[in-house]
């Protein structure tokens, strides 16, 4: 079951099984198949497969019971073989687009791998606690404050601060922190770096100093 | 026919002529790239020495071309991504990909197939739009293919949520080797 890709994936290899015209498909025979098979899966498949059930049951029950006659396009079926249409002519194009995939495979251009997919933080060399001594030493040298005023540092302008100083450079972490700055200036400009190293913009490196640089990115 | 490339090939001996070293810059621009140059940049860079026609400069891209095919090298301009791509001909390519095992990358899963069909021809697009058209839950290939640089956000659907609309990147058009995003229309 886990084989299919959905609902429409099962009914449609159903369909092709049987090797029936969607438009003119034995509904019965199909509904009955399909129940089973979910039946057989005994998992919680989600709505979008009870739906569908439902819908086919629903066809099936209205093709066993005469009754007063439904506009052609009010049928549930309609609505289920534009849905199969559609699916098909996905799966048509997903396929023709590996077919592709695999043709390109055959070309390679100047570099041979792609760029890394993940970007690293750029955390691999420095410790939490490297970090956590830094933040300490720096709030430890700035002027406390007695009053609570407005906020005045805010990290997207600091962001833009930080990238006009590292600019494509490699810093010392204490020269973005200098002394004069007040501790919600020192915590902004301190979150800011962190966002920026989030964002891969920027790593920090520690060898016998700790340095904050540009990843190029 | 008067063979314009014998009578360059003469002059070159002493100092190339202006054809040729416009040549060479497109040469020595696509080299020096993974990522495609699109017609315009090069036209640029071009004209800072050589005042060049968008026209002519795409002539001398294609006698470039040629010359690779006539002397059997093993590389080709391609148009892809909406600009020029040197890259190895596909008989090179059971060699290089020796070279490069562990370096290329996965293939696409037969769910991202499918996922990337559906923004490829009915961007833009939202998740829920998706996964309508397939009836499952399509959020983890979503994911996964913005993870790959294969699909972006191209903009809101002015809906309840203002859901995330998708399309797909030029690293798509690399991908598969298209020119341009109605080139998927010619997939066969």
């Amino acid at each position: 079951m886990e084989n299919f890709k959905g609902p429409l994936d099962l009914l449609l290899f159903l369909i092709q099984k049987e090797e029936l015209d969607i438009t003119d498909v034995e509904l019965s025979l199909l509904t009955t198949q399909f129940a089973e098979k979910i039946d057989e899966a005994e998992i919680d498949l989600g709505s979008e497969w009870l739906v569908l059930t439902a819908t086919l049951l629903l066809i099936k029950s209205q093709k066993l019971i005469p009754g007063e006659e439904i506009p052609e396009e009010e049928l549930p079926r309609v609505a289920v073989f534009q849905k199969l249409l559609e699916y098909c002519q996905i799966k048509e194009a997903a396929s023709a687009l590996a077919n592709q995939e695999d043709k390109q495979r055959l070309f390679f251009s100047r570099g041979g791998s792609e760029k890394p997919e993940r970007t690293t933080s750029g955390l691999e060399e420095v410790a939490i606690e490297d970090l956590t001594a830094l933040l300490r030493d720096l709030l430890a040298r700035a002027p406390k404050m007695g009053t609570i005023e407005k906020e005045q540092w805010e990290v997207s302008p600091k962001i833009e601060w930080l990238r006009s100083q590292i600019n494509l450079n490699r810093l010392a972490f204490t020269s973005l922190f200098h002394s004069e700055m007040c501790r919600g200036e020192l915590i902004v400009t301190f979150l800011a770096l962190l966002e920026l190293m989030k964002l891969g913009e920027v790593r920090v490196i520690k060898e016998e100093e700790i340095y904050v640089e540009s990843t190029g990115c | 026919m008067l063979n314009l490339l014998d009578v360059e090939t003469e002059q070159e001996e002493r100092a190339p002529s202006r054809d040729r070293q416009i040549m060479r810059i497109i040469e020595a621009l696509l080299f020096s790239t993974a990522d495609s140059v699109s017609l315009e940049k090069i036209k640029e860079i071009v004209s800072s020495v050589y005042p060049v026609g968008l026209r002519e400069l795409r002539r001398l891209i294609d006698a470039l071309r040629e010359e690779y095919r006539d002397q059997n090298r093993a590389f080709t301009i391609d148009e892809i991504a909406d600009g020029y791509l040197l890259r190895t001909v596909e008989e090179m390519g059971p060699y290089v990909e020796l070279l490069h095992l562990n370096r290329r990358g996965e293939k696409l899963s037969k769910a991202s197939m499918e996922v990337l069909a559906i923004i490829a021809y009915r961007s833009p697009i939202t998740r829920a739009e998706v996964e309508a058209i397939r009836g499952v839950d399509s959020s983890g290939t979503v994911a996964s293919l913005i993870e790959r640089g294969l699909i972006e956000e191209v903009g809101r659907k002015e809906a309840p949520g203002r859901p995330i609309q998708w399309g797909v990147t030029k690293r798509f058009l690399k991908h598969f080797g298209l020119k341009s995003a109605a080139d998927i229309h010619q997939i066969k």
